[in-house]
């Protein structure tokens, strides 16, 4: 037959095999890192160390330790200047904070300032490339977002990863101060967690009798679907904390719904009929509120909580999509809607 | 080179298709295989190629039972040609008459100048030279099946099976083929069994013929012992009338059906 | 080693004995057509290596053609040679290696079955290999990723297995394969599916897996694949013949010397080892299986010499142009390659359908 066939798809396979060669020796040349890291070093198996021992000789013993979500131990000698957030949750603590990130995911859209950043990409996929682009020396991760492969390949980018995980008050507070600390702003920190803190602590001097406080229902989703945001979700947290009762209790989380949440349906809602329905929309802001969709649903208006005017939309950014410092006004919208009699 | 069934026995589940059929070729031998559609002729090719395993009996090559024989080294000796084939997509005649040349090549597939002889000389053959270069689906029904003829003449085999070698081929080709055969066997000695199912073909190219109906062998020998009206009547139901051509060959003229 | 026996043969497609042999009536060419295969062949080798470069010049970020150079050479620090070697050149590296697995699985397979609408997710080798994946992060969500390929290798020849166990009556024959294969596929998806309902794993890390993609697929991946793709390329290559044979039925590849029902068998692992492995660091990825294998042997006829790396080349510059695609158009968000082989896939394929017929 034809040799030129054989010629070529021999070529074929030289080429192949010398990209090969090269590719497989740039692997152990690329693992240098992209950028170099401010001062910052990380501990725990497969980290990768910056030059902190130097550094910590020569600067005051300023040298911090702090954990992240997965547990894996950061010294902070200087305060990382270039910080990539990961999430809308780690943009807005950092503004609260008075450290501002350098870039933002896609989502992010608060505080107003928050828009005018670079995006890198949305929080689930971010754009490793977007991100290696602003040569950070941090980034800051969310865990409810991020999973530990990501986090494992956005180790490579060769800066340390701090991941965070806001999934209760506590989790804002703390990381309030933690991020505050990091950046070097452990006041505002301090101040920002305390104001919260502050809230909860009024609201719970003044709780009424065990038998006089409210059973909640959380409603998130749309009027066809929706779920229940369970005692171990933010929103569960916070009515927690201001001593209502979750009418739907802790357990594994359902087929197909995020975790934290139940699926439901109007049936079972009816058979728990709770005091008060928080419902949070979903659909987006031209679509009218689940509340209103429902109420067109002659088995909705039985439930107590809509003869006694206690449903109440609730907004959703702060509770689901961007849990966050924000959880302060949240409180002060909660606590006469849960308590109207004081 | 000697291919012999020895009381060869064939069921098709619980029917039985062949009974105890026993047959010698000898190298250099022309045998025709004739008898009614169902007679198990092509069943009986089929077996002799080791498509289909005997329920009793065996077929040997050489003196060995084809079980004994690794696939390829068969291949090399006998091939076959069917009747009918699975459209073939894409290929180009040349293309696959080379394939016939499989049982000859290692693992690596580079063809060798005895492949190319081969393959030249089958479609020089077979008369497809000018057709080479086509795509088989582009041949009409008669040139695609010279095209399988030259793929199994491409084997170089030392034995050729033919099942009704000359359906779908108009009158000329048919003498073509039977010519080549007749070519063939006096230039390498090369053994062939072929079913026909017209009788007068059958004498004109045959050394021996075989009558088959319904699975036995009715009659087994020259064209002048075997093709009388007699015979015809028992295995085809047909009343015959055997003239002789001036040119020495028998024909077999139909006159009608038996008991009509 | 027989098939089972069969009915007589019905008579051939074709003319009868009425029509004339069309041989005097076409024009005839005087001298051997030019064999313009090596050409094609070279073609699909200039458009892989053209959209490889393509994959590593352009991206999200803008990265001077200059700069690039620099990167590959070694030059630069930072961020750019980063983008470069780390992020870039291994992703369009493992995009050219996946779709070859899959373009190559894919043309086995229609040859094995003699079907053209074969394709590896058709006969639930990806979906085999896809259920031992998910169970194993089910079972354990730590799984290192470096595993993960020898798993979904193994998920697809038990796959395989049950289709081959499902089809056995004697033998094989390449419809009962395609049926098994159909019916197998159905319930591993329909397992994987369950599992993910049951599992606690969050849906994201599961899901972005299984919607197929190269996000996230730096050299890690390419040296797991890498060997999976060199040992799956060199067998379908010294296998090709054998193919071509096996293609013309099952009783002329039997008469040519071939065992059929062992060659099926090694043929249907060999896909599942491209296949596993290409799932296990891609997920699944649709249409470069299915499609790719009919444009090649639309270049270059059936002959497997020649259309399986030409199919094999064509799918790794379909994969490598795809994901090119996903990651940049809509930047910085990243699209699901599946879609974007799809639209370049199908229209390249209807009009090549309409150029031939």
């Amino acid at each position: 037959m034809s040799t030129w066939g054989a010629r070529i798809g021999l070529a074929g396979i030289v080429v192949a095999g010398l990209l090969f060669g090269a590719a497989c020796g740039a692997d152990s040349a690329a693992t240098d890192k992209a950028t170099p890291a401010a001062g910052v070093a990380t501990t725990a198996a497969g980290a990768q160390t910056a030059a902190a021992a130097t550094s910590s000789a020569t600067r005051p013993a300023q040298t911090r330790t702090f954990t992240d979500d997965s547990g894996k131990s950061f010294t902070v000698a200087t305060p990382p200047k270039r910080v990539v957030a990961l999430s809308p949750s780690v943009v807005e603590i950092m503004y609260a904070v008075g450290a501002p990130p350098l870039a933002r995911p896609s989502s992010a859209n608060f505080p107003e300032q928050a828009k005018s950043l670079p995006a890198i990409g949305s929080s689930y996929q971010p754009s490793f490339e977007q991100i290696a682009a602003q040569t950070p020396d941090f980034l800051i991760a969310d865990a409810q977002l991020q999973g530990p492969q990501t986090v494992t390949e956005l180790q490579k980018l060769g800066v340390p990863v701090f991941v965070i995980r806001v999934q209760s008050v506590e989790d804002v507070t703390k990381y309030l101060r933690t991020v505050g600390a990091i950046m070097g702003k452990t006041e505002e920190g301090d101040r920002a967690a305390k104001e919260i803190e502050g809230k909860i602590q009024a609201a719970q001097a003044k709780l009424p009798a065990e038998n006089q406080r409210p059973r909640v229902f959380i409603l998130v989703g749309t009027a066809d679907a929706f779920f229940a945001a369970k005692p171990n979700s933010f929103s569960g947290d916070v009515i927690a904390r201001l001593g209502a009762k979750n009418a739907v209790g802790p357990g594994p989380d359902s087929a197909g719904a995020p975790a934290g949440f139940s699926t439901f349906s109007l049936e079972k809602l009816i058979e728990l009929d709770p005091d008060v329905v928080l419902v949070v929309s979903v659909a987006g802001p031209n679509a009218p509120p689940t509340s209103r969709q429902l109420a067109g649903n002659p088995a909705w208006a039985g439930l107590r909580a809509v003869k006694g005017g206690r449903v109440h939309e609730v907004p959703a950014d702060e509770l689901v999509q961007s849990a966050g410092p924000r959880v302060g006004a949240v409180i002060d919208q909660f606590v006469p809607i849960l308590y109207p009699n004081r | 080179m000697s291919l012999a069934a020895r009381a060869l026995t064939l069921d098709y589940g619980a029917r039985r298709v062949l009974h105890g059929m026993d047959i010698t070729l000898r190298a250099g031998e022309i045998v025709a295989l004739v008898g009614p559609n169902g007679s198990g002729k092509s069943t009986f090719l089929r077996a002799l190629a080791r498509l289909l395993r005997p329920s009793g009996g065996v077929v040997e090559l050489d003196g060995r039972a084809l079980a004994a024989w690794s696939p390829v080294r068969f291949a090399r000796r006998v091939a076959l040609l069917s009747q009918a084939h699975e459209p073939v997509e894409q290929l180009s005649v040349r293309g696959l008459v080379a394939l016939g040349r499989h049982p000859h090549q290692g693992f690596l597939s580079l063809p060798s100048a005895a492949d190319r002889t081969a393959i030249e000389t089958a479609l020089e053959q077979t008369a497809l030279l000018p057709l080479a270069e086509r795509r088989i689906t582009e041949l009409s029904g008669g040139e695609q099946q010279r095209a399988w003829f030259a793929l199994a003449l491409a084997q170089e085999p030392a034995v050729l099976l033919l099942d009704e070698p000359t359906a779908h081929l108009d009158l000329a080709h048919q003498f073509t083929v039977l010519e080549l055969v007749v070519r063939l066997n006096q230039l390498r000695g090369l053994s062939v069994v072929m079913a026909l199912h017209d009788l007068g073909q059958a004498a004109r190219y045959a050394e021996r013929i075989v009558i088959l109906k319904e699975g036995t062998m009715l009659a087994e020998g020259s064209a002048a012992e075997v093709l009388t009206p007699a015979s015809v009547r028992a295995a085809f139901g047909v009343e015959v009338e055997i003239l002789r051509a001036s040119t020495g060959v028998l024909v077999v003229a139909p006159l009608g059906r038996s008991g009509d | 080693m027989s098939d089972a026996p069969s009915p007589q043969p019905s008579p051939a497609r074709g003319e009868g004995a009425h029509s004339a042999d069309r041989s005097s009536f076409s024009p005839l060419p005087l001298t051997r057509r030019l064999d313009r295969r090596p050409l094609v062949l070279l073609g699909a080798l200039v458009l892989l290596g053209a959209t490889m470069v393509a994959g590593i010049a352009l991206g999200s970020v803008r990265v001077p053609l200059a700069d690039v150079w620099a990167a590959l050479l070694g030059e630069h620090e930072g961020a750019r040679r980063f983008i470069v070697w780390n992020l870039r050149l291994p992703r369009v590296l493992l995009a050219a290696l996946v779709g070859m697995n899959l373009a190559v699985a894919g043309t086995v397979l229609q040859a094995v079955t003699r079907n053209p609408l074969a394709d590896p997710h058709l006969l639930g080798l990806s979906a085999g290999g896809a259920l031992l994946a998910v169970l194993a992060l089910h079972l354990d969500p730590a799984t290192a990723v470096g595993n993960l390929p020898p798993l979904a290798f193994l998920g697809s020849l038990l796959g395989a297995a049950l289709v081959y166990l499902l089809a056995w009556r004697g033998g094989v024959s390449p419809t009962r394969l395609l049926l098994a294969g159909v019916a197998v596929a159905a319930l591993f998806g329909a397992f994987t599916t369950g599992l993910l309902l049951v599992s606690t794993l969050t849906i994201q890390a599961i899901m972005s897996w299984l919607a197929g993609g190269l996000y996230a697929r730096s050299w890690p991946y390419v040296r797991i694949l890498a060997p999976y793709w060199g040992v799956g390329m060199l067998a379908a290559l010294l296998l090709a013949r054998r193919l071509d044979v096996l293609a013309l039925g099952d009783e002329p590849a039997s008469v040519l010397g071939v065992r059929v029902q062992r060659l099926r068998a090694v043929l249907t692992g060999l896909a599942a080892l491209l296949t596993g492995s290409a799932v296990a660091v891609a997920g699944l990825i649709g249409f470069v299986g299915l499609v790719v294998p009919h444009v090649a042997r639309m270049l270059v006829g059936s002959g497997h010499r020649y259309a399986l790396p030409v199919a094999a080349l064509l799918g790794g510059a379909l994969l490598v142009l795809s994901d090119l695609i996903a990651r940049t158009v809509a930047s910085p968000r990243e699209l699901p390659v599946g879609i974007v082989t799809a639209a370049i896939g199908a229209p390249f394929f209807i009009y090549l359908l309409r150029r031939r017929t």
